[in-house]
């Protein structure tokens, strides 16, 4: 191969990591669309405010759904549903543990107008999961599906025990100092004016 | 406690039972100088950094055995140091009134040519130095807990706010008891049970606080509002401005009950439900 074409090779290559890194940070930054609704589900778009979650273990967040109603008709008796699965078999995960609140009973929804529900979550382990919602009639056949946030929850934040001891045992005896000191001022002696 | 060989207020001074800013400074100012330089507050601070010692170390060491994470043990040691510095206000401010009448000095207190609302003024300010000196010394334990956490300002804002609104409810609560307490005892006895009571519902799950009397109560109780919203901002990493409706109720305490006191001193007799 030419040294010009090494040099095509590299920037192309260049591009293509450029690229990469432009779709990487859209999918992190850009909120998710629905997934194309199956036949017989509700005729509602599922949007997620983000795209992807980064938490340590213990943290509390919350994502929010914007549950559109993309017909013309009132929809009545929607059901949202959140749920969490862990992608790494060697975790189990109980989604219970992570939403105490997973369902949301929605108010009807008017053509073309949105529900937006709320869920609370924590992240109870570390490892990467998916996380999304589902939108349902109580007598429905099929269930619209939202497309998942991915989590990725790292290993949780400690506090640095070392670090802690110089106050905990510093202020206390700072106090002490000057409750010493005042006392000491309160037992001499003072000129009457 | 008064208790100096000058005069409290000159002579000439007006009396009666209206308070008058420059007689309520003068009454905050000795009550200030007498409750630090007795050593009193102080010791009161040397019990309030010991357990807050208490929480952070034994906060720090559990989170290598269990999953307590970083803000949450950041969060729990700002509830404490939020609670006990409003335990001090109360305690405090329970004996302003019914510790110098179990004492014999309130009617010495009462001669001197100040008017009542003056010194339940007074009394109540110097009860509150105690809350800011305690918060003051609360930020080493909470910057040391919250260490690489974000927001970590808005954590000690949104401290400061809750605890001042906490302390100034309080201080009204204490005041007012003490006014209408015939001794010290009985005083600290309802307002520690007044503290209690008023905490209880705030250390509840928050599904028990769903449908309308946990709205209800969410609104009137100042700590049940206070420290929610201290969870959204600690916890949730909310901004400080984001939940500041939960703080209605808190807000309207911390005004209502010291008005109410001040209301109320007029009325303050050396015994209580006698004639002033």
């Amino acid at each position: 191969m030419s040294r010009s074409s090494w040099g095509r090779t590299a920037v192309l290559a260049g591009m293509a990591l450029a690229a990469a890194v432009l779709v990487f940070w859209g999918l992190l930054a850009t909120p998710v669309e629905a997934a194309p609704a199956a036949a017989g589900a509700p005729p509602v778009a599922i949007r997620m405010d983000r795209a992807s979650v980064q938490a340590s273990v213990g943290q509390r967040f919350e994502l929010v759904s914007t549950i559109e109603n993309q017909s013309g008709a009132t929809l009545r008796g929607l059901i949202a549903h959140i749920d969490v699965v862990g992608t790494d078999p060697a975790r189990y995960v109980d989604p219970e543990d992570w939403c105490t609140a997973r369902t949301v009973f929605l108010d009807d929804l008017s053509g073309g107008s949105s529900a937006d529900p709320r869920w609370e979550m924590q992240a109870v382990d570390s490892g990467p999961l998916l996380v999304w919602v589902t939108v349902s009639r109580p007598d429905g056949h099929a269930v619209a599906v939202g497309a998942p946030v991915h989590l990725d929850v790292g290993q949780h934040l400690q506090v640095n025990v070392g670090g802690v001891l110089p106050v905990v045992v510093g202020v206390p005896a700072a106090v002490l100092a000057g409750l010493a000191l005042v006392t000491r001022w309160r037992r001499s002696p003072r000129p009457k004016v | 406690m008064i208790a100096e060989d000058q005069p409290l207020i000159p002579e000439d001074a007006p009396r009666g039972a209206g308070a008058t800013p420059g007689a309520a400074g003068v009454v905050a100012w000795r009550e200030i100088r007498d409750n630090w330089l007795s050593g009193r507050g102080l010791a009161l601070m040397l019990a309030y950094t010991l357990t807050l010692s208490l929480t952070t170390y034994l906060t720090a060491t559990n989170q290598a055995l269990t999953f307590l994470e970083q803000r949450e043990a950041l969060g729990l040691a700002l509830r404490v140091a939020v609670t006990v510095g409003g335990l001090l206000v109360i305690l405090w401010c329970a004996d302003a009134v019914s510790g110098e009448r179990e004492r014999g000095t309130l009617e010495s207190l009462l001669l001197t040519p100040t008017s009542r609302r003056s010194i339940v003024i007074g009394k109540g300010v110097s009860a509150l130095t105690l809350w800011f000196a305690a918060y003051l010394l609360a930020i080493p334990y909470l910057w040391v807990l919250g260490r690489g956490v974000s927001r970590l300002g808005d954590v000690l804002v949104g401290g400061l706010v809750v605890g001042t609104l906490l302390a100034l409810f309080l201080a009204g609560v204490g005041l007012l008891v003490s006014m209408w307490s015939a001794s010290q005892r009985a005083s600290l006895g309802l307002s520690l049970f007044l503290l209690l009571a008023l905490h209880a519902p705030a250390m509840m799950p928050p599904a028990a606080l769903r449908g309308w009397s946990g709205t209800l109560m969410r609104r009137l109780d100042p700590f049940t509002g206070g420290f929610p919203y201290l969870d959204q901002v600690v916890l949730t990493g909310h901004p400080i401005g984001q939940d500041a409706g939960m703080l209605t109720g808190a807000v309207v305490a911390a005004i209502a009950l010291p008005a109410l006191a001040v209301l109320f001193a007029a009325r303050l007799t050396l015994l209580p439900g006698s004639r002033a």
